[in-house]
Formats: structure tokens, sequence, C-alpha cells
């Protein structure tokens, strides 16, 4: 089974299916279905990779009442025309904030990956967190980008220009010229196809140009609107692979593991020989200076008392008496294993965002923000691993009993602790009302791992602190980058 | 003790009994011709599976009196999927009632311990299930268990073997966020000693010649979660690749990739298997079942297991494409069941 390697295009199939349905569910009446916030202010905003908003202003679009805009109108117009169920249900797929479908996909597509470790290591805790990053930073750029055309050009919609357009979905304010669903989709499945293995490329494609076709169906964009939206979305992307390009996560470890007891080995079951990604540490971070800005202290000696004070609370979790492992732990324990902490984290967002009414560039930004925190949060973090290299406990006791594998890479500090510490800051510090439930979801990534057995309760210690102070840092930036 | 305490004694002993006489006390104390007459009792099961008589034994029915001594009531008589049996028992002092497995050479006189079925005597009548004597803490099967899954090796073209998708399968969570458990695990209702799961792929399942290929045995850790390989491993029809390095899993399956130590297969069986193949009316030809099965069944000759009775959970295989998530399927009619009454 490791090494299996199938088209990861078609895991995703349901989940589509599954989120046009709840579209669907949600799909309201133009009439009466509630308008989506302009967020005019959003041209104001910090962009993450371009100079300014305006840097990529397309061209004007057809001036309103022209030969070319009346002839797009009609091409309207002809697509409303062979309007079906089918159709309807593409329009209703894509309405919506258009981040959200990209997340679901990158987020399906690497919970595809997630099994195939740790043969295939396009999912590995590090390297989602980075695609995630750069797919969320691409979309929020994008959107700026947007928004500043938008504005800059107030071009009407169709159904708001023409009464021969019919508006299958809402658009309240929003002008149409470029489109934004056009410029998202073309950015995100840019990033993706790059980031992910061939055999997903297609498929991404096919489903950016329905992206585009969906809007112009439900009389929200002219063709025009989203054509400048992919070239734009497109020149976003390229962008932010160029970036991605030169973050150091293409270099090649040529490094050992050192010699001694109190350190990594290959654990069971699998023994797997290469850790995962030992140079991420060293990884072009977005907020923080640098993967080692804030390398937590030394862990405990082995054999000291801290050590051995937490190593026993490791036998005590895995042992069949008092203080043993309890069934709630168990299962708290193989949810937090069961995709990358990052994942989590990204549906928390997904959750929350469907709560709330954000305008779309206020959901982008709330997305690049968690997961540029929690990609930080990583380099930060794996700087630390490779850099004690501190044996995992089941290495240091082989009868130790953990609930599954443990993971191939050092101990010091938790993965898990450091990245939802962080993203619960972050989340925190968007939505305050729910920042005590944050808290709890972390503190309950964290404490998973200790009651896996996978790590030693100074890891996941020195993880929360690492994480704090990585959440502080993109906070910093989240509070002073122009939005409200 | 003192005498407040002694009256209070008495009195909840006098209660205590007027209760059972009027409730019969859970057993049966309708009127009879004396202690110890028998009466007729019919037991009906369905659910069954017919077995050879000289290879896999007889379903016996069997009573359990208040001190545990066993009687054998009889065979139960299989047709299809049924059994029955009537015969005499004296129905006062039967406690329980008890359908094993009596395997060729097993005592006469004893129940087997592959007990299949037990139910408690009361009024008449007894319930047979196998929760009180398969699962543990009488737990009920899990109705939505999870996920198995169509994958196999792909890289093994390095290997000089060419890379085959179809003929793997695997059981864990491809899609864990649409299952109750929202995590990898496949959760199966943990069983009492002597008993194991088993999964199969069964070619044209019903069919007289039906090709069952067991991918091995397998236990939920305590709780429930499938989180260990199954017994074969790594074994008979695994992947080349993975077969040489003898990689372990954390969950049950195989990649039904190559033979390469030339195990026997059904005459029948090309490999690489197409788990997705159809039969001439379009249909597919594979289906996945689990079985729970006597720990004790081992040692069937590869490409010649047979399932046991027990097959709760029973999906076609379809011909979606590998890595989609396929549901397991609790089927009522795949566990046996029956019940005891008096005639």
């Amino acid at each position: 089974m490791a090494r299996r390697r199938v088209s990861a295009g078609v895991a995703s199939l349901l989940t589509v299916a599954v989120f046009a349905a709840v579209s669907a569910a949600s799909c309201a009446d133009p009439q009466t279905a509630v308008l989506p916030v302009p967020e005019r202010e959003a041209v104001t905003w910090r962009p993450w990779v371009i100079d300014r908003v305006d840097v990529l202003r397309p061209a004007p679009p057809p001036a309103a009442g022209s030969a070319q805009e009346v002839a797009e109108r009609d091409a309207v117009v002809a697509l409303q025309r062979t309007r079906s169920a089918a159709t309807d249900s593409l329009v209703r797929r894509y309405d919506g904030d258009p981040t959200a479908f990209w997340t679901a996909q990158a987020i399906d597509l690497l919970g595809f990956y997630w099994p195939l470790l740790p043969d295939v290591r396009v999912a590995t805790p590090a390297r989602s967190a980075r695609l995630m990053a750069l797919l969320h930073v691409a979309m929020y750029d994008a959107i700026l980008a947007t928004w500043d055309a938008k504005w800059a050009y107030a071009r009407l919609t169709p159904s708001r220009a023409s009464t021969a357009v019919r508006a299958l979905v809402t658009t309240g304010e929003i002008p149409s010229y470029p489109s934004e669903h056009a410029a998202v989709a073309a950015a995100a499945s840019t990033v993706l196809a790059a980031l992910l293995l061939p055999g997903d490329t297609l498929r991404l494609r096919a489903l950016a140009d329905e992206a585009g076709l969906s809007r112009v169906m439900a009389g929200a964009a002219y063709p025009n609107d989203v054509s400048a939206g992919r070239a734009l979305g497109t020149a976003v992307a390229r962008r932010v692979l160029a970036l991605a390009a030169i973050d150091g996560s293409d270099a090649l470890w040529t490094g050992r593991v050192p010699d001694g007891a109190s350190f990594w080995k290959p654990t069971p079951v699998r023994y797997v020989q290469s850790p995962f990604d030992p140079l991420a540490g060293r990884w072009r971070p977005w907020v923080i200076a640098s993967g080692d800005a804030y390398r937590p202290p030394p862990p405990p000696a082995l054999g000291s008392p801290a050590f051995e004070r937490d190593l026993t609370e490791l036998r005590t979790l895995a042992s069949d008496g008092a203080g043993g492992r309890t069934l709630a732990q168990i299962d708290a324990a193989r949810y937090w294993a069961t995709e990358a902490p990052t994942a989590r984290w990204e549906l928390f967002m997904q959750e929350e965002l469907a709560k709330r009414r954000l305008s779309t560039p206020g959901a982008a930004r709330a997305r690049a923000y968690l997961s540029v925190a929690m990609y930080d949060a990583f380099v930060a973090c794996w700087d630390a691993k490779f850099f004690y290299w501190l044996a995992r406990p089941v290495t240091i006791d082989p009868a130790l009993r953990t609930v599954f594998s443990t993971p191939p890479f050092p101990s010091y500090p938790s993965g898990h602790s450091t990245v939802s510490t962080a993203a619960a800051q972050v989340m925190g510090a968007l939505f305050p009302d729910a920042s005590d439930t944050f808290t709890r979801r972390a503190v309950e990534a964290s404490n998973s791992r200790v009651w896996a057995g996978v790590h030693y309760r100074f890891d996941i210690e020195a993880g929360d602190t690492l994480g704090t102070k990585v959440g502080k840092a993109v906070t910093v930036r989240l509070r002073s980058d122009g939005a409200r | 003790m003192s005498r407040r305490e002694s009256a209070a004694r008495r009195s909840v002993a006098m209660l205590t009994f007027a209760l059972v006489a009027a409730c019969g006390g859970g057993r049966d104390d309708a009127p009879t011709t004396g202690p110890g007459a028998s009466s007729s009792v019919q037991v009906t099961v369905s659910g069954l599976v017919a077995l050879d008589p000289q290879t896999q034994g007889t379903y016996v029915v069997w009573t359990i009196d208040a001190a545990g001594t066993a009687r054998s009531l009889g065979a139960l008589t299989v047709s299809g999927s049924d059994g029955a049996l009537s015969a005499l028992a004296p129905v006062t002092e039967i406690s329980q009632l008890l359908v094993t497995v009596q395997r060729p050479g097993d005592a006469a006189l004893v129940p087997s311990s592959q007990t299949l079925l037990r139910g408690d005597w009361r009024s008449g009548r007894a319930v047979l299930a196998i929760e009180t004597v398969v699962t543990r803490g009488g737990l009920p099967l899990k109705q939505v268990p999870g996920q198995f899954t169509m994958f196999s090796p792909s890289d093994n073209f390095r290997n000089g073997y060419p890379s085959f998708e179809e003929c793997g399968v695997w059981l864990f969570n491809m899609a864990p966020r649409q299952t109750p458990q929202n995590d990898m695990w496949v959760r199966l209702t943990p069983l009492t000693p002597g008993w194991t799961y088993e999964g199969w792929m069964v070619r044209d399942l019903g069919a007289p010649d039906a090709i069952w290929l067991s991918y091995g045995k397998f236990l939920p850790d305590a709780s429930g979660a499938v989180a260990s390989r199954d017994d074969t491993g790594w074994g008979a029809f695994s992947g080349v690749e993975d077969f040489q390095t003898a990689g372990e899993e954390e969950f049950p399956g195989d990649d039904w990739f190559s033979n390469p130590l030339g195990f026997p297969l059904p005459a029948s069986l090309r490999l690489p298997l197409d788990l997705r193949e159809q039969n001439a009316q379009g249909g597919g030809r594979w289906t996945h079942v689990l079985t729970i099965e006597p720990i004790t069944d081992k040692g069937e000759p590869i490409g010649r297991e047979r399932p046991f009775a027990i097959r709760p959970y029973r999906d076609a295989f379809g011909n979606q494409a590998p890595g989609i998530p396929r549901t397991i399927t609790y089927r009522v009619d795949g566990v046996p069941r029956g019940e005891a009454v008096r005639r």
C-alpha cells in the first residue's frame, strides 16, 4: 500500500459533490439573499507578495454601451439560454466566497496524500503548511488586486447592466471587472498544480475554467471579466511561485543523524530511515526573521530528573493500570494524528468563516494569516527539531506502547503544539469572541501527542512557548496591515 | 446485626420473594407434569451458512441448566440460510440455550468453544444472538465502521514490474471526515477471546463457484480501532516491492499485485487481479466482505480459505477509481440470530 500512487483527482470528486450539495442548499433567491459585503477599503490593505494592489491593474473594460460590451452581453444571454439543472449546479458550486472552494480542494488533496506518507512526501507536515500558506497568500493578493481594479473601473455586472441577463446569484454592489472568482481560481489552480503531482494538474485547470464559466452563466460576469481575472490571478500566482522557488524547500539534505543515545533514530513500526524535511528549519518564513529566531533552550538531558519525570508519565499512560490512557484520550490522539495539524486548523477556519458574514477580502485575509502563522511555526519548530535531534520516547524506552506509530522526525519540540498554539493565537485575534474555543483546541492538540506516547511533556511545553512567540509575531502584522 | 437491621432484611427478603413469584423469577414456572418433565422446544435460526459435516462440522443446540450442565438437543437442520430443530427438553431446568459449531472430531457430550449464539431462557422463550458470546461485553456490532479503499503499489515499475492500481484493498478511512470517528482508523466491535475478524474479496458472491480470497485476519484494539496489520502481513499476493522490504503497515489489507512465491491460485484467476472486473451483464464481480471467524480457523490452504457463518459487512466493490473511499455496510442478514420457544 505504501507505494500506491493513484490520481489524487478522483479522491476529491466526492468532496466536490458534497460541496456542490452544500452550496445548492445555501443557494438563495437573488432577490432575497444576503448581499455580499463590498469592503471597498480592502484596496488599502497590505498584500503579501505584490508591491501594491494596483501593480497588476488590467486595461479598462469595454465602455458601457460600446459595441464590444453589447457583444459580450449577447454572449452572456446566449449562454444563459443553455441553462439546465447541471449549469445551475455549477453556478451554485462556485458561488459565494471563492477562497472557500479552493481551500477545500487543497485540504482534500493533502488529505489524499497524507496516507501515502512516508513514501510520497507531498503532504509532510511542513510541506502541507507551506502549500497552504502559498495558496492562501496567492488567493489573498489576487483578491486585493482584483478589488483595486473593480473599484477603479466600477463596471456593473451583466445582470445589473441589462434586463436581458438573468441574475442567478447575488452580487450586490461589487463591480464585475475583473472577476474575483476567475482570479482566485487561476491563482489557486496555478499554485496547487505547481506544488502537487502532475496527475492533479488537468483537473485543477478544468475546475478553474469551470469557476470562470459559472460566473458568466450566473450573469455575474462578462467573458472579458473572467479573462481579465484569470490573467490577474495567474500573474499573482507566478509571483508567489517565484518566491517559493527560492524559499529553500528544494534543497536536498545530505547530512547525517548524530550518534548518541539521546539522538533520534528510526522508529517502529516502519523504521523510516530518512526523516521528514530536515532542512525545513532553514526555509524562508513569511513573518518571523528566520527559523532560529525563537529557538527554544535545550531539552532536559537524558536521565535528568525532568526527563525521567516526563518519561514516567508516558509509561503510566501506556500502562493498563491507574493513570492509563482513557478511550477519550486515545480518540483525541487519533483525531489529531489523522491529518496534518494544519489541515485541522484550516477546517476550523472554514467552519468559522461559514458562520460569519465576512467580505471576500476579509475571508481571504483571515485564511492567509492562519496559514502563514502555521507555516512560520513549522519552520521555527523544524529548526529546533533538527538542531537538537532529540530521540523519540519509543527510542529511549522501546517497551513503550504508543497509540500509533511515531512520526519519522525528532521529538523536541512538538510540531502539533507549536502550530496549534500559533494558530489559536491568530484565530483568537481574528475572532476574539471564540478565542477560548481555539485555545481549548490547541491545548487538546498538544496533549494528544503525550496521550499518544509520541512526545514528552517537555516537547509540548516548548512547542506551546514557541508557537506563542510565532503567533504573536504574526498577530503584530495582522494588527497593522491596514484592515480594521 | 441489630434487631432493626434483621427485621429490615426479613422485609426485603419477603418482598423479593413476592416479586420473584409474581414475575416468574425469570424462569419458566408454567405448570408442568412435574419436576424435570420435558416439553417440546423449537429452535429456529436464520443467517446461517451450510457447513460440510465432514470438513466443517455441524451446528448443535445445547441447553444449560442452573448448575452449568450442558445437554445436547441435537444438530440444527440447515436449509439455505435457515436452521431448525425441534426436541424434547426439561424446560423447567433450562437456564440458557447455546448454538455451537461442533467441528469434526469434537466431543459429542460437551459444547465446543465455538459458541455461535446464546440466549437466556425466560418464560418459555430464548432470543439467540451472537452479541452475548462473540462481541466483548455483549456490545452490538458497529453499524457504521468506516471505509475500505482500493489501492495498490505503483512504483514497482522501477523494479521491472508494471503498475496496477485496481487490485489492492485496504481497510482504513480514506476520507476520514466522512466517518463518525473523523479519523483514519476503521472501528469494529472488540471480540471475545476465540474470535477474529477476517477480510475477504469475493468473486461472484452467491454463485456456487464463488471464489473467496482472504486478505488476512485482524483484531481491533480495546477502543475498537483497527490499528494493526492483518496476520498475513505482506503475504501471499502482496506487492512485490513491499514484500521484499517487509515494510509493515498499520492497516489490514493487501496489494494483490503479484504472486512472487507462486502460491496456488484458483485456475480462473489471473494476476494482477482487477477488482473492478465486470460480468457479461455489466455487473461487478467482486464483493468486499468482513467476517467474524473462530480464531482457531487457521492453516487453511491459500486460495481455498472458507469464510465462517458470521458475515456482518458486505459491499459490492464497484468500479470507482483507486483511492475513492468505499463505505463498509452492516448487513443484518449476514449475522446469525434466532429464537427458541416451548411448544
